[in-house]
């Protein structure tokens, strides 16, 4: 039985994590960088492992209040634009299902791709890629979430974003908890935070 | 078990069985035999071959096994409490990254250790070992770096990572994995849940794994993957039909070709003593079969199907149409012609099968020509052929069936009393209806039963193998 067949099997069990950290790291390094707000945390159990389902302001998009498009189907893929605004802080101001032809300038214009899950007049409930936080045996988050409770997010060029690090303020205690979710080595940098379009009740 | 139910000429002599070798002593055994070998010709009877084989098997079990690797053991049990213990007690993701890498490795060596000795314990054990740090690395990436990944992609890499191990190793297990996830992958895309933009893998991935499955000679795998790749073609086909680009008809004529092509492709790997031949020859029939069954109830119902929309892709698919339609007679014709030059098949059987192929394909491309004709002879010429289809599909039924029962395959006779069944229940209704459907579909099985009582005489009578022709000389 020759060696080399077994050597290269040997190869792609190194290689599979290496390659897959390697993108991790990636997503995670390079784009720009939002703090969101997390108002609501949820069960979600119909994913490969179980998850939580974080909701954040840009989860609920308001076509009255945004310009570009306003007609919409669920399962429509969209794009919603943020600009900066003063203090660093970074508004959404409009919403299509294309991108236009130049896309964002870097600094100037930051865009997210998302997809439409439900309508409701003139609401629209969009997810995307940096809801989902995998539930893991020591994390254990309470319903109850104080309205300082926090999360960071990379977001890349073609407007795809990866959940970075979750802050939690938890209201039942007064323990708070801080969830680095990046491969060690990876610092986190400053923090723009974007309004809250509908504010958490 | 018997020896000649796997071949198509049915007057051959049951072969020597095959006794299943294991190979104790590893590589050792075929460079430094202890016993002198000689080459035997065929000039000896087989008995005496089988004598001589079961003498050699005898002396063979009594050489000492080669010893247990022990280190390889060893080390893969040692990897596997350092598994236990860091996923239980130790949270640093890149730790359980590292020591199930770690552990795959060890699997491998164990699998590389005990595989020339045929240890299939410990093969296995390795095998699961390396598909299970696999399967915790994926966990781990999942979990704890919440790397999000989509259901179809995870498939799509599971499918990939398991052929490759496949390929390497030359073991079944992750082939059989594999095989199992496109099917589900298949299916997933089928029901609409997968990204239509991925389509082009299909093919891709169906092709490496029949690469790997017909190096590997994994019956299941295989098994699998024809279902699949039958399934999605049919489906392929009815999508066509959604979008007016095909008939009902024209889809459901051009299954019944393939699968009738089919059916000789598998009857010549039968021919050439291919262990899978009945099985290819048992699927194609029953896509042979649930296809003419579709086609006789569209034309028996007179279902209004709507007529390919006139287009400018229509003429395009169209040609397309004619294309498969001559590539199939063709494969019917000339796989025929071989099994008729090999004896295996009268040469009536082979045109009367390419004529029948022939005009089906005329009723596929030019409706218009043949049931203007057939309307002469009958006031209803799409019943007509509907039962016409039926009376060849029962005389089909009962052939084999008996066939089955003949070569002791319980398959074949189930397949064919589920058909007939499926065909009485489709027929008699039609029959009821006009004196004249009695007739279409009498002569119809008549004579189809005529032909293929012919075609049976025909293999009864053929040359018997040329190996009984040798003489034993002692």
């Amino acid at each position: 039985m020759p060696v080399t067949p077994f050597l290269l099997a040997a190869a792609l069990v190194l290689v599979f994590p290496v390659l897959a950290t390697a993108t991790q790291y990636y997503r995670l390094t390079t784009g720009t960088q939002l703090t969101l707000p997390v108002q609501t945390i949820t069960d979600d159990r119909t994913g490969l492992v179980p998850n939580y389902q974080l909701s954040t302001p840009l989860n609920r998009i308001s076509t009255s209040q945004l310009s570009g498009e306003n007609v919409f189907i669920v399962n429509d893929t969209v794009y919603v634009f943020m600009s900066p605004g003063p203090q660093n802080i970074w508004y959404p101001y409009a919403i299509s299902k294309s991108l236009p032809e130049p896309g964002c300038r870097l600094n100037t214009c930051l865009f997210l791709k998302g997809q439409i899950m439900d309508i409701a007049r003139d609401s629209l409930d969009v997810r995307y890629d940096f809801e989902t936080l995998a539930q893991r045996p020591a994390l254990s988050l309470s319903k109850e979430l104080h309205p300082d409770s926090e999360i960071d997010i990379r977001i890349n060029g073609a407007g795809n974003a990866t959940l970075k690090t979750l802050r939690l303020v938890q209201n039942d205690s007064n323990q708070n908890m801080r969830l680095e979710l990046a491969p060690p080595g990876i610092r986190s940098l400053g923090a723009k935070i974007a309004p809250a379009i509908n504010p958490p009740k | 078990m018997n020896g000649n139910r796997n071949f198509a000429n049915d007057n051959e002599k049951i072969p020597t069985p095959r006794r299943k070798r294991r190979m104790r002593a590893g590589n050792s055994f075929v460079s430094n035999p202890t016993y002198p070998v000689k080459i035997r010709t065929l000039k000896q009877a087989p008995q005496t071959q089988l004598a001589h084989v079961e003498r050699s098997a005898q002396k063979r079990d009594k050489l000492p096994a080669q010893s247990l690797n022990i280190g390889a053991l060893l080390i893969w049990l040692a990897s596997a409490c350092a598994l236990f213990f860091i996923y239980r007690d130790i949270g640093v993701p890149l730790y359980k990254i590292g020591i199930s890498v770690l552990f795959g490795w060890a699997s491998l060596y164990l699998l590389y250790a005990n595989k020339t000795q045929c240890r299939s314990f410990l093969r296995m054990s390795g095998m699961l070992g390396v598909l299970a740090s696999f399967a915790l690395i994926a966990y781990t990436l999942l979990v704890e770096f919440n790397m999000r990944i989509s259901t179809e992609l995870s498939l799509v890499l599971g499918m990939a990572i398991t052929l490759t191990l496949s390929a390497l190793t030359r073991e079944k297990l992750p082939l059989i994995l594999s095989t199992k996830m496109f099917a589900t992958w298949l299916a997933l895309t089928q029901i609409g849940r997968n990204n239509p933009e991925l389509t082009w893998i299909i093919p891709t991935i169906l092709l490496a794994q029949l690469l790997v499955t017909s190096r590997l000679k994994s019956r299941l795998s295989l098994f699998i993957l024809v279902l699949a790749g039958t399934a999605w073609v049919g489906n392929m086909l009815i999508g066509l039909t959604d979008t007016s680009y095909l008939s009902m008809e024209q889809a459901a004529g051009i299954l019944v070709l393939g699968g009738l092509s089919y059916n000789r492709l598998g009857k010549s790997l039968q021919d050439r003593r291919k262990s899978t031949g009945l099985m290819h020859t048992n699927i194609a029939w029953g896509l042979t079969a649930m296809s003419a069954l579709a086609l006789q109830y569209i034309w028996g119902e007179v279902v209004a199907t709507p007529e390919p929309i006139l287009r400018e892709s229509h003429l395009f698919y169209s040609m397309i149409t004619t294309v498969i339609c001559a590539g199939l007679v063709s494969t019917i014709f000339l796989t025929g012609l071989v099994r008729s030059r090999s004896g295996n098949q009268s040469p009536v059987e082979t045109i009367a099968l390419t004529a029948l192929a022939l005009l089906l394909s005329v009723f596929l491309i030019n409706p218009d020509f043949l049931f203007g004709s057939i309307a002469y002879i009958a006031t209803s010429p799409t019943q007509f052929i509907s039962l016409a289809i039926g009376g060849i599909m029962t005389a089909a039924c009962i052939g084999m069936t008996v066939n089955g029962a003949r070569r002791g395959v319980p398959v074949m006779i189930l397949m064919g009393i589920a058909t007939l069944v499926a065909e009485l229940y489709l027929v008699v209704p039609q029959l009821l209806k006009q004196p004249e459907h009695v007739y279409a579909f009498g002569y119809s099985c008549l004579f189809s039963l005529l032909f293929l009582g012919l075609f049976a005489q025909y293999k009864l009578k053929s040359t018997p193998p040329r190996y009984l022709d040798y003489v034993p000389n002692s």
